[in-house]
């Protein structure tokens, strides 16, 4: 991947969203030199995103990003759809990351069932939150785990709950996600921290440890 | 069991998020009292921003050097 990476190093927005115009507008060579862009892009979510995703090399990167471009591609690129659906670059990379979210997710689905077909591994469901910074392992049940803390926080912070998506699926740095959401990186960062505060409790994550012994508010 | 502590109805996250956030922003030695006054008439609130801020400082210290000290009112509530 190292030429594709050399093709098109890091874009501005301002130059995606530029060509997300032309290429609106019907021009090839923008739609082209995108396309480029794009698979680059989505190269660096992948291997960002394969570091989180255990090493099992049963998904590499390359193929990831091969499969993340087929279908943010057959979506887009209908001919008879006649609209761009990128109309701006925040939807850009939101569709790059909810790309990516969606194979990471059936890949975990896909091995979480073969791991309970075979061993029982009842074991420990609680998601390490510091692997969406610290990039260290995730197992596939705790992949889901968190899948659908992020969907539950949704209805809580909305905002807090795309930024985490962004940065967790999408693999985008605090400024990227800042720019994109037409936001400061501030906001981006009280965000991010108050939603892996709420992940970590909404998961369970201090249950057994210094949980304090008053009554947890509200459990059903 | 199977639902979690988020199903819990009418906790006002928006304040929640706030006062989480103010007190994050201020000094280590000083967070545990801006809960307490901030708070001091919502219990349930209180304790919901306090597991936030214990879960932050529990995954703080992977990133960085644990700032702050963990409030006494977790052991002991005062008062």
């Amino acid at each position: 991947m190292a030429d594709a990476r050399a093709e098109s190093q890091n874009p501005a927005p301002a130059e995606i969203t530029q060509l997300l115009t032309e290429s609106a507008a019907g021009s090839a060579m923008a739609r082209d030199h995108l396309l480029r862009i794009v698979y680059v892009e989505l190269h660096a979510m992948a291997r960002s995103r394969m570091r989180d995703e255990r090493a099992d090399h049963t998904l590499s990167a390359t193929a990831l990003v091969n499969e993340a471009y087929m279908r943010l591609f057959r979506a887009t690129g209908e001919p008879n759809g006649g609209s761009f659906l990128f109309a701006n670059r925040r939807g850009f990379f939101t569709a790059a990351a909810a790309t990516m979210r969606r194979i990471l997710i059936d890949h975990a689905r896909a091995r979480a069932s073969e791991k309970r077909g075979g061993d029982q591994r009842g074991g420990n469901r609680r998601v390490a939150l510091d692997v969406l910074e610290a990039a260290t392992s995730l197992d596939p049940e705790e992949i889901l785990a968190l899948d659908d803390a992020i969907s539950r926080l949704e209805a809580v912070d909305e905002r807090a709950a795309s930024i985490v998506r962004l940065r967790f699926y999408g693999g985008l740095e605090i400024a990227h996600v800042a720019s994109m959401l037409e936001v400061s990186d501030r906001t981006v960062k009280r965000d991010w921290e108050f939603a892996r505060a709420w992940l970590r409790e909404a998961l369970g994550g201090w249950d057994g440890q210094e949980a304090d012994e008053q009554d947890a508010p509200g459990h059903a | 069991m199977s639902r979690t502590r988020q199903d819990m109805p009418e906790i006002d996250w928006t304040r929640a998020k706030q006062v989480f956030i103010d007190v994050m922003e201020a000094p280590a030695e000083q967070r545990c009292e801006i809960v307490e006054r901030t708070l001091r008439h919502d219990q349930r609130l209180k304790q919901v921003v306090q597991r936030l801020l214990a879960s932050h400082e529990a995954a703080a210290d992977f990133l960085d050097e644990p700032e702050s000290a963990q409030c006494p009112s977790k052991r002991s509530r005062p008062r």
